[in-house]
């Protein structure tokens, strides 16, 4: 009696002792850096977004909302993009989504914007599965941008006759990024257009073609401000020489496409 | 980070130490519906769980243990509940339950977890009781609070609506 007993008592715990690691290990967010609070930043926030503005945001300029990488929390993305808000007077809208993970919520970026009646043109992009989950939301909602960029990621879906302007940006240290289903599926997107820096970007814009651009010293992490990722490579430039790159050639991006 | 170690390992060998007294075993889906956290006060959707617990009579009333994982605002957490259930209305069918419900547990983030503790009130209904299982439904309220998480977003408290639907397997009773 008391042998079976106990024996009950060990399956069950097992059982416990089971799940707890799966779940542990399966869900554990990158924690952000803290709080920013450079002057003149709004930051607001609800349940389904972060938005950036500042006094002087220009609600005729597109709007950008973004994706977070698997597993980031979506704090760790003010920093990369807050000079969207304060030195191009964009809108800025990060996407809070379930379990921190993108890809559960496919549709959360063309649902959130939705509701931002003050502003009617959006770009959309994200990082890594971020930037994955954004390609599936231009794909089955197609009217709702005029944008798309993707950080460290690919297009899963086929975009290849897709009219918007399309950029894809990636880091050269980047040990997280499969190149091998990077390179397959480039075939997703737009005719390729590689570029070397930033001035590279037609003037007349790059509507029906893909602009491919990497940072020489980046890695997967520093497109966010979450510290060091597991199995990521060395960056040889810091993340805050990441990030300006990073705005530097999307800002050109934008700007050569009227957006 | 050691506290924290030290808290699971704590709380783990807590729940084992209820489990070889427990005699039922629950397993529930719930799904959150937010009414309140500190940046709105409107309704938003604020995840879902999963939670294994085992359950003992006590007296006139039982006590539960169980571990939930759950997703929320911050991202995922992990809690352990403990709860005292009054039964309200007992029928040969079905009963109506009160549960009084603390957690303590830790926000999912690499290398820092992050203490959270909740309190929750759930009215629950208990039907199609036979002598093996039953099904449960309930719908509460729950206060959760992650205080550390301050430090990095603006939301670290949360009003929720719990609507749960579980399973009840029902042990042998001891004599």
């Amino acid at each position: 009696m008391i042998i079976d007993h106990y024996v009950l008592h060990m399956k069950k715990l097992s059982l416990l002792i089971f799940i707890l690691p799966i779940f542990y290990f399966t869900s554990c967010s990158y924690l952000p850096e803290e709080l920013p609070t450079t002057p003149g930043l709004v930051i607001e926030e609800n349940a389904d977004y972060i938005s950036l503005t500042t006094a002087n945001t220009d609600n005729r300029k597109a709007g950008i909302v973004f994706n977070p990488g698997g597993l980031v929390d979506p704090h760790a993305y003010i920093t990369a993009f807050e000079d969207f808000a304060l030195i191009e007077n964009r809108m800025v809208l990060i996407a809070k989504v379930t379990s921190n993970l993108a890809i559960l919520n496919t549709s959360k970026a063309s649902s959130i914007i939705n509701d931002m009646t003050d502003v009617n043109r959006w770009v959309v992009g994200g990082h890594s599965l971020g930037g994955v989950t954004s390609c599936i939301d231009v794909f089955n909602n197609p009217d709702s941008f005029v944008g798309l960029f993707i950080l460290a990621a690919y297009s899963i879906e086929d975009l290849r006759d897709s009219s918007i302007p399309i950029i894809s940006i990636t880091a050269s240290e980047d040990a997280l990024l499969d190149m091998e289903e990077f390179s397959n599926n480039n075939d997703n997107l737009p005719d390729p257009l590689r570029i070397n820096a930033p001035i590279d970007i037609p003037e007349e814009g790059t509507s029906g073609m893909t602009v491919f651009y990497q940072i020489e010293g980046g890695n997967h992490a520093q497109f966010g401000s979450y510290g060091n990722q597991e199995g990521d490579g060395s960056a040889t430039i810091s993340s805050i020489e990441q990030q300006e790159l990073t705005f530097n050639v999307l800002k050109k991006f934008m700007d050569c496409n009227e957006l | 980070m050691d506290f924290k170690k030290n808290l699971i390992i704590s709380l783990l060998f807590a729940i084992a130490g209820f489990n070889l007294f427990g005699q039922h075993l629950e397993f529930n889906t719930k799904g959150f519906f937010g009414l309140w956290n500190n940046a709105q006060t409107s309704y938003f959707y604020d995840g879902a769980a999963i939670e294994l617990l085992y359950e003992r009579p006590y007296k006139n009333a039982a006590l539960r243990a169980g571990l939930e994982y759950r997703s929320i605002d911050w991202g995922n957490q992990v809690s352990i509940n403990l709860g005292y259930v009054l039964t309200h209305i007992s029928k040969d069918k079905w009963n109506l339950d009160g549960v009084i419900s603390p957690g303590i547990g830790l926000a999912l983030f690499r290398e820092n977890p992050l203490f959270v503790y909740s309190i929750s009130y759930m009215p629950e209904f208990i039907f199609a009781k036979n002598k093996r299982r039953n099904l449960t439904l309930g719908l509460g309220i729950r206060y959760t609070h992650s205080p550390a998480y301050k430090e990095y977003g603006n939301i670290n408290q949360v009003l929720d609506f719990p609507l749960k639907i579980g399973v009840r397997f029902m042990g042998k009773k001891k004599s």
